[in-house]
């Protein structure tokens, strides 16, 4: 469920996609420094806007260094670093939520997944028991996810329900790092939206597959003789939770990296439902068509 | 008096999952298109749109004419279709700025009666 919120890069002036790039470098870097070389495997989009957001809202100093990448050696990166919680925030809620996903994985997946994930996880362990301890509520928090993710699964949950604990968990992550009281009601809000959104597109996205394998879908019951018709009730959906998620948007104070985040969410959202509902299908669609060109000519 | 008086109470307080409570011991109520309205405002609070979808859709079709049951689908419809989003983000948010119960702008300013 990770890498949804991105921003659309076709539409962020340079200067902007790179601060975006050093924050993304810069949690890398944070996460390497906290939790050892093997956590920056955790390193998520959605969890870089954490960090942007978090940054923004608490007006912390930005510093950016020039470095080289440690992934690729050959590559030079701009490292930005805060003076606040921003960063250590992040990259806990990274490592502890991927040790859960990955979990979750093993519980619920073909032979080969579950051993890979079995091995990601025993490698995790470490630096999850390290996050955890440092920051007990969040452990608490994803924990509890977890728990009524498979308690709604089990009961075929709706939409709305089965959206719920993701949701909540987004929004009880984004209370963590207000500024202030009147800020926290709106980011328990918005926070409540992006996790409904994120949590949607991925149910939508995987929707085929999970078909194919019976696995849960929020979206099997609503599935209709024509994917594109089943998309079009998948993308209603998900435009309605973003336009709610935008009201609560506008009333956040934002002060850095707004046009980034302005960005993700008035064309990042709009295009990655775009790609992951309706692009993917087309482009079966082009392949059918030249088979049945090569067919004719045959 | 309005049966629904301490619903919409609790409602504009924020207190949803009260507000739920009350509304299903009233389900027998004569005003089958207020109640739907109601249940579509607790759920938009909740955050549950497709309730609320759904909810505010019986409650305009029940009484098509009344024009809060009306605004309230056509805003619906407009913001799945996904058109104006940043427009709407901009009205609700001035008129609800300060108050911070942003999700309930949408039922909230609707409700002018």
């Amino acid at each position: 469920m990770f890498g949804y919120l991105q921003p659309l890069k076709d539409e962020l002036r340079l200067k902007d996609f790179q601060l975006y790039k050093s924050v993304y470098c810069g949690l890398c870097r944070h996460l390497g420094k906290d939790y050892g070389i093997l956590s920056r495997m955790t390193l998520s989009y959605d969890c870089t806007v954490l960090a942007m957001l978090s940054m923004s809202l608490n007006h912390e100093k930005c510093s950016v260094t020039k470095g080289r990448c440690t992934c690729n050696p050959a590559k030079k990166c701009m490292f930005c670093d805060s003076d606040g919680e921003s960063f250590a925030l992040a990259g806990a809620v990274s490592v502890i939520m991927s040790y859960y996903k990955m979990k979750d994985t093993i519980q619920d997946s073909g032979f080969f997944k579950k051993t890979a994930a079995f091995f990601i996880k025993a490698v995790l362990h470490r630096n999850y028991k390290k996050a955890a301890k440092k920051y007990p509520k969040i452990d608490e928090l994803v924990s509890d996810m977890m728990k009524h993710q498979l308690e709604a699964e089990k009961n075929d949950a709706g939409v709305d329900v089965a959206a719920e604990p993701t949701a909540k968990l987004i929004s009880a992550l984004c209370k963590e790092f207000s500024p202030n009281e009147s800020q926290t009601r709106v980011l328990e809000v918005f926070g409540y939206f992006v996790g409904r959104w994120i949590y949607l597109i991925d149910a939508a996205d995987d929707l085929e597959k999970d078909m194919k394998h019976k696995n849960f879908n929020p979206f099997s019951t609503k599935v209709q003789e024509n994917i594109s018709d089943t998309m079009t009730y998948c993308n209603e959906v998900l435009n309605m939770t973003a336009s709610q998620l935008v009201l609560s948007y506008e009333l956040l104070e934002i002060d850095q990296y707004k046009e980034i985040l302005n960005n993700i969410i008035y064309a990042g959202i709009p295009s990655m439902q775009k790609k992951c509902l309706f692009d993917k299908y087309e482009k079966t669609k082009t392949t059918d068509y030249y088979e049945a060109l090569t067919q004719k000519t045959l | 008096m309005d049966e629904f008086y301490q619903v919409k109470e609790l409602i504009s307080s924020g207190q949803y999952e009260e507000a739920e409570n009350l509304l299903m011991s009233l389900q027998l109520t004569e005003d089958q298109a207020q109640w739907n309205y109601l249940m579509a405002q607790v759920s938009m609070g909740k955050g549950w749109l497709e309730y609320a979808t759904q909810y505010g859709e019986k409650a305009y079709q029940a009484e098509p004419e009344n024009e809060t049951y009306k605004q309230f689908y056509e805003t619906v419809q407009k913001q799945r279709s996904g058109e104006k989003k940043k427009e709407d983000a901009n009205n609700a948010a001035e008129c609800c700025l300060g108050l911070c119960e942003c999700c309930v702008c949408l039922t909230d300013c609707n409700n002018n009666d």
